[in-house]
């Protein structure tokens, strides 16, 4: 294990000296899921590209607890680093059909199948496996299956914070015309516990829905850990994050399930494209 | 203790193991789910009390040197082995809030020195801050920089009227603030931040006496008056659109964040619509 040592050392392993090992992986998301095109998002809307068709390929949609790893589909599917060495992300580059910005996360636990109208608390009991210390692990809800008549309530998840106490979220809308698109991700704020926490999640608990919020909807709950933004500024214009602009290197944990998160600029959802650049050190 | 010296130098420090990439989310909610208070446009409001990740923070009540484990700033960790901690780059977009609205407007992080809470806004003599200047200033004590700023955190009085600070200046001179809107529309709002401009010629806060609202504005209300040491400031102009600033590149040079520094958020809006931002900090030891 160690660290990129210059810039020199830098261009050595990005050509393959130095067991660089460099790694490019040209990713594309279709604006497609399930063979139909992506359903209009709203404008500085959140969305998960987990189920979005491109190349890696998708994801199934997400069931039972699962701990994503870089061998699981709908993550960019990127080789573990070797020899005992680090593997950092060096530039990440996002070119869309229209202006947006796409967040690159690490995908740590999912729980998929949940219900839209239980009121009951739904267990999405999980164990990380990375960032186990919770800090800057973030918590959320995807909207896999839309529900339909939807109605306006809230959820809240029960979660272990930073700190191993037992927190819950606070409520968050869900089923109201801002929050029941398919693929939008809704984050509740977390919640401190006697005046200290609310910095992150090690582990997630329950789901509850306060009243329904419709029917026959599938939702999943997801903990992840944000690495790395690209935005594009502009339809058709390729923005790049590199390690220059102070936001890289970061490391890209040994099998790390990297995700794309897209930020629209509007209400189109459009295929975008790009690069994620990596070395081992 | 040290600087970065130069490119390889932050390579090796970015990927040598004391790095912190710090994602923030504001909801533009309270902890309460009930929107937050809307800003004003082109005036400047505290995002202390939004939900988010990290959590939300209080209203101050006595007076205290908030640190880095205060609720509602940025909990960052601190440098540790003798090393000083530097943000090399500051971004952030905004999304969508609860009204369908998506705010843009300018985003101030700041080194929050020293706060008082609980302050009225009907009583007319002077409020006490610090008490014989205690507590006292922990970071940036030589005051250069630092500014007097008053946070408004429960709606006081429609009456508009002014509030001046008694403070010591970076020279160890007791001086008073020029007198600014204190209460009225625009100015009585929960959130709404408002700069006190430093006597002719100062430069700096070394200590923060007291501040004394002129006249009644009508409603107590609350708000606290503080100390702040501002270290950057990014533009957030279009929804959905990542603003950056590469201090790498030397715009500006690097910042230093202090030992337990504590990182809040200020934003001045362009139009009445609630912030919901999302952005990060990245931060390196050297």
């Amino acid at each position: 294990m160690g660290a990129i040592a210059s810039v020199s050392d830098l261009v050595a392993r990005m050509s393959g000296g130095s067991s660089g090992t460099p790694e490019n992986i040209n990713w594309f998301k279709s604006g497609r899921v399930a063979g139909a095109a992506a359903p209009t998002p709203l404008a500085g809307s959140m969305h998960s590209r987990w189920l979005e068709e491109g190349v890696p390929g998708h994801a199934a949609t997400p069931a039972a607890l699962l701990h994503p790893t870089n061998v699981s589909q709908g993550g960019m599917k990127q080789t573990d680093p070797s020899g005992g060495r680090q593997k950092w992300l060096t530039a990440f580059s996002h070119l869309f059909g229209d202006a947006g910005t796409i967040l690159l996360v690490d995908r740590l636990a999912q729980v998929g199948g949940l219900s839209s109208s239980s009121t009951s608390n739904q267990s999405i009991a999980s164990t990380i496996t990375r960032y186990t210390n919770g800090i800057g692990n973030f918590i959320w809800l995807e909207i896999d299956t839309q529900p339909g008549s939807p109605t306006t309530t809230t959820f809240h998840f029960d979660y272990t914070d930073e700190n191993n106490g037992s927190a819950t979220t606070y409520e968050h809308q869900i089923g109201a015309s801002n929050y029941n698109t398919p693929q939008q991700i809704l984050i509740p704020g977390l919640a401190p516990i006697a005046g200290v926490g609310g910095a992150g999640v090690k582990n997630m608990t329950n789901f509850k829905l306060a009243s329904s919020s419709g029917t026959a909807g599938d939702y999943a709950a997801v903990v992840a850990h944000p690495l790395c933004f690209a935005s594009a500024n502009l339809a058709g214009i390729m923005s790049i994050a590199n390690w220059m602009q102070g936001c890289l290197p970061v490391e890209i944990l040994t099998d790390a399930c990297l995700q794309l998160i897209l930020f629209t600029n509007s209400n189109v959802y459009a295929p975008s494209e790009g690069m994620l650049s990596m070395v081992e050190a | 203790m040290s600087t970065l010296i130069n490119k390889s130098d932050y390579l090796a420090k970015m990927t040598g193991g004391n790095v912190q990439h710090l994602f923030f989310h504001k909801l533009g909610n309270f902890a309460t789910n009930t929107a937050a208070t809307a800003p004003i446009a082109g005036l400047e409001a505290s995002l202390l009390l939004y939900a988010g990740i990290p959590c939300e923070g209080v209203a101050a009540t006595t007076a205290a040197i908030p640190d880095n484990t205060l609720l509602g700033s940025m909990q960052q960790s601190d440098p540790s082995g003798g090393r000083q901690k530097w943000l090399t780059c500051f971004e952030c977009l905004s999304k969508i809030n609860d009204s369908s609205g998506v705010g843009t407007g300018i985003l101030c992080l700041y080194d929050r020195l020293l706060h008082t809470g609980s302050l009225s806004g009907t009583t007319t003599t002077a409020q006490t801050i610090q008490s014989s200047g205690s507590p006292a200033l922990t970071r940036y004590t030589n005051g250069l920089g630092n500014q007097i700023w008053v946070e408004i955190t429960t709606q006081i009085g429609a009456t508009p009227t002014t509030i001046t600070a008694a403070y010591t200046d970076e020279n160890n001179n007791s001086h008073t603030t020029q007198a600014v809107t204190f209460g009225g529309t625009s100015f009585r709002e929960s959130t709404r931040m408002i700069r006190l401009p430093l006597a002719a010629g100062d430069k700096g806060v070394k200590a923060l006496a007291s501040v004394t609202v002129l006249a009644t504005t009508g409603t107590a209300g609350a708000f606290t008056a503080m100390v702040v040491h501002p270290l950057a400031e990014l533009e957030v102009i279009n929804i959905g659109i990542l603003a950056r600033k590469t201090f790498e590149q030397g715009q500006p040079s690097e910042v230093e964040i202090l030992t337990d520094a504590s990182l809040c958020l200020s934003w001045t809006a362009r139009s009445t619509t609630i912030p919901s931002l999302f952005g990060a900090l990245h931060m390196v030891e050297a």
